[in-house]
């Protein structure tokens, strides 16, 4: 899980993230800058292409692709508290590309529900995540993709509006209703 | 709270997945990509736009010109007709002065759009190669060129219209807001149509809704002479405004083109 972000006061500057910080610190040539960067944001990253890709390889295969993408456009980055956004729309586009080119179409609920897997302690955690699985299954894909990334990457609501393009309002709704349609489904 | 926190252990299946070699992998791919890629020079749109004045500008403001002394002949001609020639004539002269500068205004903004579609029509691409530049951010500095040209045109317009003896008000009904009608719609189409939509119906679209508009002014300044005025001066603000916001949306979408594209 990547570190909260933490504001560096500077005298005349304005405040910096950490991220901007260690992208203003690659740029001027610190290569470990960059190590760091990418150590703090590889298990999200890799959750968020786990849950996009069909099998675990190439998973790995688009995080890989997503930081050497990170990598080559860093240079456009502005450093102005909005990485993580910057980082995920890669991610985002990357993963799609790769679906693209593998022929894969969407995640199929059984893949969904075959991660979930992953974990079986007892019989009450398994059969909750299997029920969560149901449930998350039940949403369309652009719900899904919105409840990932609130739910499992932890975003802010405007950084998801950023990544995927939508405004936040919209995100706003089809968050509300995307958790009560869950919750119906997992109580009832 | 609870909910957040099981979804959130839900989703959590990188833990499960041994990834330390991985990305212990990825850092070293990371650091060769880095090395690998040079220094590329960013221009700025400031830059590319003053660089580009040589070679683009000075085309198409030279074209505008061209166009432009053909409506002042145009205009020279309409005023040119006295009592001499009849007064028919010269009444239909003097009636025709007002139609003519709408006319006008409608060609300013059409004669942008073959400007604009050379471009999007040979799909050319070497300015976006050698300033990583997307489509859009190049068009939008071509925008700003066609727009200076434009202004340039609507002042020769505007002071000739003056020379002329046309009155103000008239000027600024006939010329001011068919320009900027036909400008908004212009550039609205432009936007969220396709290339070859806009250049077979763009220009009619554009040409007719300033027409439009022309017929409008005309009417509302029989029917309101006190107030349709300033009615007008508000829609020429938001014409302002619409302008402003479609050329910021180009901008800003041309930019996160430029971010994610190879």
């Amino acid at each position: 899980m990547a570190e909260p972000l933490r504001k560096i006061r500077r005298t005349k500057e304005p405040a910096l993230t950490h991220e901007d910080d260690l992208i203003k610190q690659f740029k001027k040539g610190r290569q470990e800058c960059l190590d760091e960067l990418i150590r703090l944001y590889y298990p999200v990253i890799l959750r968020y292409c786990l849950w996009h890709m069909p099998d675990k390889d190439s998973a790995q295969d688009a995080v890989q692709e997503t930081f050497l993408k990170l990598v080559r456009f860093i240079g456009r980055y502005e450093p102005r508290g909005q990485f993580r956004a910057f980082l995920y729309r890669i991610a985002a586009n990357t993963c799609t590309d790769m679906k693209r080119s593998l022929s894969s179409t969407e995640f199929l609920t059984e893949q969904i529900i075959e991660n979930t897997r992953y974990e079986e302690n007892g019989f009450q955690a398994a059969n909750d995540r299997q029920q969560l699985a149901t449930a998350y299954c039940a949403l369309d894909n652009e719900t899904r993709e919105l409840v990932l990334l609130r739910y499992g990457q932890e975003l802010t609501l405007r950084e998801i509006a950023t990544v995927t393009g939508l405004p936040l309002r919209t995100v706003q709704t089809r968050l509300r209703k995307a958790v009560k349609t869950m919750r119906n489904i997992l109580d009832g | 709270m609870n909910h957040k926190n099981q979804w959130n252990s839900f989703f959590a299946i990188e833990q499960q997945i041994h990834y330390s070699r991985h990305m212990q992998e990825t850092i070293k791919l990371a650091h060769s990509a880095n090395a690998m890629h040079t220094a590329r020079c960013h221009i700025p749109l400031r830059t590319m736009v003053a660089k580009q004045v040589k070679f683009f500008a000075l085309k198409i403001w030279l074209f505008q010109g061209l166009v432009l002394a053909a409506l002042c002949a145009l205009l020279f001609q309409l005023y040119s007709i006295n009592a001499a020639y009849g007064i028919d004539a010269f009444t239909w002269a003097k009636h025709s002065l007002p139609k003519s500068l709408c006319l006008c205004s409608v060609t300013v903004v059409i004669c942008a759009i073959p400007l604009l579609s050379r471009p999007t029509r040979y799909k050319m691409a070497e300015l976006e190669q050698s300033t990583y530049f997307s489509v859009r951010g190049n068009l939008l500095a071509q925008l700003l060129f066609i727009g200076t040209g434009d202004i340039g045109m609507l002042s020769v317009l505007v002071l000739l219209a003056i020379r002329l003896q046309i009155a103000g008000d008239t000027i600024f009904l006939s010329l001011i807001i068919p320009f900027l009608t036909a400008a908004a719609s212009g550039l609205m189409l432009w936007i969220r149509t396709s290339p070859s939509f806009f250049h077979k119906a763009g220009a009619i679209l554009c040409g007719l809704s300033a027409l439009f508009v022309y017929k409008i002014t005309d009417n509302s300044m029989l029917f309101l002479p006190d107030t349709a005025f300033y009615v007008w001066i508000l829609y020429a603000l938001i014409c302002i405004a619409v302008l402003y916001r479609e050329c910021k949306k180009l901008y800003c979408r041309g930019i996160f083109d430029m971010l994610l594209t190879e």
